[in-house]
Parts: C-alpha cells; structure tokens; sequence
C-alpha cells in the first residue's frame, strides 16, 4: 500500500500578543508588544495509509484542527516534517488540493450570496472535474444527501444542516485522493447524519478515497472509520484500532437492570453472594432499578445470568463499552491528572 | 487557458453575488457620485482664487481627477477583495480558500467586487471627459486611457495587497491601513509639482501610484513622450504586482489561523 | 413589594462614565488601527496644505486671509475635525447587524444618553492623539497655532464644546433616519461628502466662491469646525462672537431636539408595528 499522509515528529506553536484589561493597563500596553508561545501539537508522529479512514478525536483544544491544518497545507509546522499525497503540504499546497477535499464544519464560504448550485458548477471549473466524475459525484449527492430542496437558494440563507450538507457534496465533487473532515456531522439531526455517513462509505467504496475525520460525535466513527489517532492536549495518546483501543481503555462495563418488582434483602444477598468472585458492585438505585458495576475482569455473561436467575427482570442493558463512554472517561481522567 | 477560465467564471459569480442587494447598489452608485463632487469643490474654491496651480490648468488638473477616480472605479470593480481579508481570516473562510487548487490571492481579489465603483468609474470619466476637451490633446491618445486605467488599478491594488498582507500577522477587524492606502489616491489629484521632493519620490517611486497619472498627464500637456506614456504606467503595474505577490506568499508562511 | 422608580441621576451619570470608559478602552485596543487611522488622514490632509501653499506662494493676496493665517487655519481645521470623529454611526450599525439595538433600547439608561456616552469616550481617546499634534504643529508653526489672547481660548473651547453637542446630534438624527429608511450606509456618507464640502475643513467660508459660501452659511456643518477654529486664532471679530456661538447653540439644540422627535416617532411606529 502506498504511504497517503506522513508525520514525523510534526509539532506547531503559536506566538500570541498579550492583551491587558483595563483602562490604564490598557494604555500602558499600548506601548508594549509583549508575546507569548503556546504548544497547540508536539511531537506527533503517524503514517495513513492510502484507502484508510482515520477517526481523529480529542477534546476541544487537543489540537485536532492544527493538525489537519497542517496537514493540508493551511498551516506551516514549526517542527518536524509532514507529507501528504507525497507532497509537503504548505509548500505544494495547490497541487495537493486538486487531489484533496476539505470540510470544516461551521466555517462559511466565501461567496455564500450565490445558490449552492453555482458553486457547484463553480467548483467544477476549478477542479476541472470531468464529466463522468461529476455526474456521478453531484447527482449522487444531490440524491443521497437531499440537496435538490434547496439548491437554488442562496447560501447564507440555508439552515447550518443544509449548509453542511452542501460543503460535503463540494468537498468530495472532484472525487478526491483524500478527504479532510472537520466536524461534518454538526449539527445534523440523526436521520441526515446517517445519510453522511453513507454517502461517505460510498465514496471510500468508490475511488478509495482515503478519510480522516475529526468529530465529536463518535457513532461517525464507529460507522466509518476503523483506526483511531486520539489526541490529547497535543500529543498522540493512541493510535491504532478501533477494537485495539475499546479493549484497551475500556475499564468496564455497567449493567443496568429495570425490575419488575422490589427486591428483597434476602434476595440481594443471594445474588450478591453468589457474584462475591467476581469484581462487581451493586447500586440498588430505587426500589425498580439496580446498576452493577463491572471491571474489566469481570465475566458479563456471568454477571448477566446470575442477575436474570434471582430477579424478575423488565428489561436489561449493558453500557459503557461503547467508544463514546470509554472516550468520555478517558478526557475525564486525562484532566484529573493534569490537575 | 483553463485558470483563466476559472476566474473569469469566479468573477462573474461573484458579481452576481453583489448584484443580489439592489437598492444598495444604488444607494452605492450616488453615494460614491457625491463623494466625487464634494472632492470637486474644492477644486472650484481653488481655481477661483487662483487661475492654475503650479503651472497646471484647470484642465489638466481635471484630468489627474478624472484618471484617478477611474483608477479607484475599475480597482473596486475588480479587484477589490483584499479589503475583506481580514473577516475571510477570522471568519475561517481563508483557511477553506487555501485548501483550493488555486491562487489565493487572485481568489481573494476577484471575490468581492464593490458596489459603489461605477459611481466613481462614471465620475472619473465625466472629469476627464471634460479635462479632455479643455486639452485637446490628439485623439488616438484615448486608446491609451483603457491601458492607464489598469495599470493604475493593478498598482492601487498592488499597495493595498503589501499593506494588506499585515493582517497576517494582525488580525482584527479593522481595515484602517487600507484606509490610509486609499488616502494616498488624494496625491494624484493634484498636480505633482506642488509636492515637496520626499512626497513626489514617494507617489513616483516607493508607492509608484503617481507614475500611472502624472506620466499620462505630462503626455497630454505635450511635456513628455508618448513613449514614456506607454511604457511606464505597465511597467510600474508590474513591478507592484511582483511585489505584491512576494509580501503575499510571504506573509502567507507566517499566517496562523484563527487558532479553533 | 418596592414600588418602580425611574433610575436616579446619580445612577445614569455613573452609567454615562461607565460606558465612555469602555467605549475609550475598546478603542484603546485598537490602538494601531486608531493611530494609523489618524496618520493617514493627515497625511491626505498634506495635499490640501499643499495646495494652498502652491495657491499664495504664487500670489500672495490669493484671499482675505494672509497666508500665515490660512495655514494656521488649516492645521486647526483638521485637529478640530479629527477630534471630533465619533463613530456614533459605525457603531449603530454594527449593532443594527449584529442584532443588539433591541438589548440596547431596554437599558434603563436612555437612548440618546447611551450614544453620548459613548461618543464622549470616543472624543476622549481623540483628545489623547490631537495633544501631540497640536504640540508638533506648535514646533513647525510655532505661535501661529497659539489662540490669539486668553478670551480667544475661552471662546475657542466653549464653542468646541458645542461643535461636539452639533457633531453628535447630526449623528443621531441621521441614525434615526436609517432607523425609518432601513438603511445607513448612504446616509452617513452623504453627511460625509456635506461634512467635507461645507464645514470649512479644507478652507474657510471666506475663501469660497460667492454662491457655494451662500449655501455653507445656511447649514450646521459650518459650525462644527469653522465657528470654533476661527475663535480660537482670533479670525473673528470679538463682538461677533456672540453671534456665532448663539448660532452654534441653536444650531445643536434645533438638531438635537428634532433627533430625539424623531426618535419617539420611531419607537411609537415600533410599538404599533409590534417588531
């Protein structure tokens, strides 16, 4: 396989003006040009490979959108080294971006006074998209993604959804090598994310476009993706599987269970007793609802028949092996420990 | 032939971006009309207390005004993006731009044509129409008035993008040093013999936005050659633009983002 | 359960220093725009000197005024005029844009008292960058720029107080009529070309043409940067002064007057349009 995006130790600071409250101080900062520098990433090093789909998550501030900035040539690294495409982005930008399409969630277009359908044919005078590309590229767009409502209105008039749906279609009109997607699914109700998420799949499946997402919701991944980069304040926690990092970060599950009818104390016992091996606790919530906490080592199909065997059980559900949970945790922990 | 293509077909957009707010448009057009005026009375209160003004008649002073108000007209109408840079920076739009296979900085320009430039483009004209007659210098000279405008209007826009390209590094939302390369413009109204010797190398050399007016107008009054005239003026734009497009990249490599 | 009261006086002039205060401080933070700003435009300013030192350098009785007395004017004309750039208007729409004016009309501070509030902090700042001009000029021009006696001062700076009252007022009728025409941008720059045309920023009234002077003397614009330049260097004649400043007087009472009318206009017309 070939190499489609390269870092090596890519790292970005930022120099920022400091800026003084108040009237006086104000005044006196008005004859100072005091700075300071800030670590936005250090020290990231990964290898995507072409035809991968990458989900990079990481808290607001963790440095996502640096690092694709970089990674497309937006930003100019202040160390280490980043390919793209076999290119080095900001030096080569525009030759990278006829293979590239990029979505930024929440950010405007330039000229979002024109219909989305100008742009379209804008932009395929620019990428110098060929017809059987684009027919395919924009009709099913337009169809899976259910722009035809709204294609004549001008842009800034469209809902945050629409907007976004159409600056997915336009990144991806030109068929790209590698597609960048910052936050795609913001602010889209359930149904249309999963149409993103579809048309997303369908393009991979396509031209083997290669993704690398960054999202906040993480069912887009779990449906696209199968590789993690997780970033933490600027630096690579994890990068691997999917299923690598569920099993590795996963430090339990909960099993929650609606009752039927009260339990009584003998019977919590009993049921504790018989559970006593293995490393669970009980939270008897309300008289109707019983939370057991498993750890990792714990067996849930264990935990599971001993509860179903001495309780009447109305319904039962098991959380917290889901990647939102375990990522959820994971930022939990990571900022108790920087505090 | 294609990159052509594309910003022909990104301005024609873009114009009809613009052509969306109608009564703005007009607004803009009479507006920029009655900037044009009150800038002619002073020429008036001026000529009634003196018959010329360093050597220059009214005439030939009208056709400094007429150049460059349509210097300012056809730059606005074109390209005048650049004073929207900084919202594109802040607003993130930049950063999609750059992820175009093309020239940011064309992009940039050609993406917010002004609606109030064909105010000051008919102002100007009317000006040097006028100046024109007063002057009767011969007629194949008109040809040359299209090649002026557009080396005045790359030259403007050439300063506007060097000093614009501190936004880079500065970000808010002002655009007050634009604001000051536009006051510049006041320079090229006047006859340049007025000007100390640091302000006339300034307007001829440094900021060469006089060499696009005054070297036409020596032309017109029969004080220099026509050659001058013709080979001057581009090659000033030219320059500008080369210069221009350095601070551009430059100040691009510096750019940081909006930081989110 | 307490009983409504209106705010106080003492209350709504804390809340006019207040709001100067951070009004001057927003503008401090754009200390390079606000001195570029100010640079270019003297710069532009040049020019105009310029010409008129060609106009008496070629004949030295071009006008009534000697040309000592005319620079002097000039350099004044534009100190005048830069300290008095208040962005009552830019402000206003800004707001309009971003959806605030509705915030804005519900303080318990009154409209009116709200942008000159914040005008004064703009006027404030301006006074800040005008003290070195003045003090430059006084080293090229020397005592030219000095008023011409204590009295001279005295006038000279009452009647800038009233070129501000005027300045502001103008501004806030022409913020009520953008209210009525859901429109600014045309009015505010037509204020500008009138503002520059006849308020005697580029020359004074007696250096105009017959006609165009006729029509100056018949509109406030005069009175925002003539009236008070001319006190203050002592080009007009002391038993007019009176006369000038009860003009000035009139003048930003007549605008401020028909500024707040209109405003009531509005808010009735807003009222029963129920937006």
């Amino acid at each position: 396989m070939d190499t489609a995006i390269l870092a090596e130790s890519l790292g970005k600071t930022y120099t920022r003006r400091k800026r003084a409250d108040g009237f006086w101080a104000g005044l006196r900062a008005y004859f100072s040009f005091e700075s300071e520098t800030v670590a936005a990433v250090s020290d990231l090093s990964f290898r995507i490979e072409r035809g991968e789909s990458v989900g990079l998550i990481g808290e607001n501030g963790a440095g996502k959108s640096t690092t694709v900035k970089m990674l497309t040539g937006i930003l100019v690294p202040t160390h280490g080294r980043v390919e793209t495409l076999g290119v080095v982005p900001a030096r080569e930008r525009r030759k990278l971006a006829q293979s590239m399409g990029v979505v930024f969630g929440q950010k405007p277009q330039i000229l979002w006074d024109i219909p989305a359908r100008e742009s379209f044919r804008l932009l395929k005078v620019m990428y110098a998209v060929p017809d059987d590309v684009f027919r395919f590229t924009y009709h099913e767009a337009v169809e899976r993604l259910e722009l035809g409502d709204f294609l004549d209105t001008p842009v800034r008039l469209l809902s945050l959804g629409q907007r976004m749906r159409c600056d997915l279609a336009a990144s991806l009109l030109h068929a790209p090598a590698v597609a960048f997607l910052d936050e795609p699914t913001i602010g889209l109700d359930v149904l249309v994310k999963e149409r993103v998420r579809e048309h997303l799949i369908e393009m991979r499946r396509r031209f083997g476009t290669t993704i690398v997402l960054t999202t906040h919701d993480l069912k887009d991944i779990t449906a696209t993706c199968e590789r993690l980069l997780v970033l933490d304040r600027g630096r690579l926690l994890y990068d691997g599987s999917r299923e690598g990092f569920e099993q590795r970060f996963a430090v339990g599950r909960t099993l929650v269970v609606a009752l039927e009818h009260e339990a009584d104390a003998p019977t919590r016992r009993a049921l504790e007793a018989e559970l006593s091996s293995e490393e669970v606790t009980f939270v008897w919530d309300t008289p109707h609802r019983l939370r057991v906490e498993c750890a990792r080592s714990a067996s849930a199909p264990r935990v599971t028949a001993s509860v179903l065997e001495h309780l009447r059980v109305a319904d039962l559900s098991v959380q917290g092996a889901e990647l939102d949970a375990i990522v959820t945790r994971l930022y939990r922990s990571g900022k108790a420990a920087a505090e | 032939m294609s990159a052509v293509g594309f910003y022909w077909a990104l301005y024609r957009t873009a114009l009809k971006s613009v052509a969306e707010y109608r009564v703005d448009f007009a607004v803009g057009v009479v507006t920029a009309i009655s900037m044009q005026l009150a800038a002619l009375t002073f020429y008036w209160i001026v000529f009634t207390r003196a018959p010329a003004l360093g050597g220059w008649s009214s005439g030939e002073v009208l056709f400094l005004f007429g150049l460059t108000a349509m210097i300012l007209g056809f730059a606005e109408a074109t390209l005048n993006g650049i004073w929207w840079l900084p919202w594109y920076i802040l607003d993130g739009q930049l950063d999609r731009l750059l992820t175009y296979p093309v020239n940011s900085l064309g992009f940039v320009l050609l993406s917010r044509p002004e609606l109030h430039s064909l105010g000051n483009f008919c102002a100007g004209a009317v000006s040097l129409g006028v100046g024109w007659s007063l002057l009767s210098p011969p007629t194949y000279a008109l040809a040359l008035v299209p090649l002026w405008v557009v080396s005045g209007a790359i030259i403007y826009t050439g300063i506007l993008v060097v000093v614009g390209a501190v936004t880079f590094r500065v970000v808010g939302p002002w655009v007050s040093h634009l604001f000051a390369v536009h006051q510049l413009l006041n320079t090229s109204r006047y006859p340049i013999s007025i000007y100390p010797r640091w302000l006339y190398l300034l307007v001829m050399y440094v900021l060469p936005f006089g060499a696009a007016v005054f070297v036409p107008a020596d032309f017109l009054r029969g004080h220099g050659s026509l050659w001058r005239a013709l080979v001057i003026p581009p090659l000033a734009a030219f320059g500008t633009a080369l210069v221009a497009k350095l601070a551009w990249d430059n100040a691009l490599r510096a750019y940081q983002s909006t930081g989110s | 359960m307490r009983a409504l009261a209106a705010p106080t006086f003492r209350q709504s002039l804390a809340g006019f220093v207040v709001l100067a205060q951070k009004t001057a401080q927003t503008k401090l933070t754009y200390r390079l725009a606000t001195l570029i700003t100010l640079l270019s435009s003297g710069f532009a300013y040049c020019v105009f000197l310029l010409v008129w030192r060609e106009v008496y350098r070629h004949d030295p009785h071009a006008g009534p005024l000697s040309r000592e007395q005319m620079m002097a004017y000039l350099v004044m004309a534009f100190l005048v005029n830069s300290a008095l750039i208040m962005n009552v208007e830019t402000r206003f729409l800004q707001r309009v844009r971003m959806g605030l004016v509705t915030g804005d009309l519900l303080r318990p501070l009154s409209f009116v008292f709200f942008q000159m509030a914040q005008a004064t902090g703009d006027v404030l700042v301006n006074a800040l960058f005008a003290v070195p001009i003045y003090a430059a000029g006084l080293v090229f021009a020397g005592s030219a720029l000095f008023p011409a006696s204590l009295l001279a001062a005295v006038l000279g700076a009452l009647s800038l107080v009233l070129a501000f009252f005027i300045a502001f007022s103008v501004s806030y009728l022409l913020v009520q009529a953008s209210f009525v025409l859901q429109s600014g941008y045309g009015i505010f720059f037509a204020r500008a070309a009138l503002h520059q045309v006849f308020s005697g920023l580029t020359a004074p009234l007696v250096m105009f043409p017959q006609s165009l002077r006729r029509v100056a003397e018949w509109l406030p614009f005069r009175c925002e940067i003539e009236t008070p330049v001319r006190l203050w260097l002592g080009h007009a004649e002391l038993g007019d002064a009176p006369r000038l400043l009860a003009e000035q007087a009139a003048w930003g009472v007549g605008l401020f007057v028909t500024g707040e009318l209109v405003f009531r206009a509005v808010m009735r017309h807003h009222q029963v349009q129920g937006g």
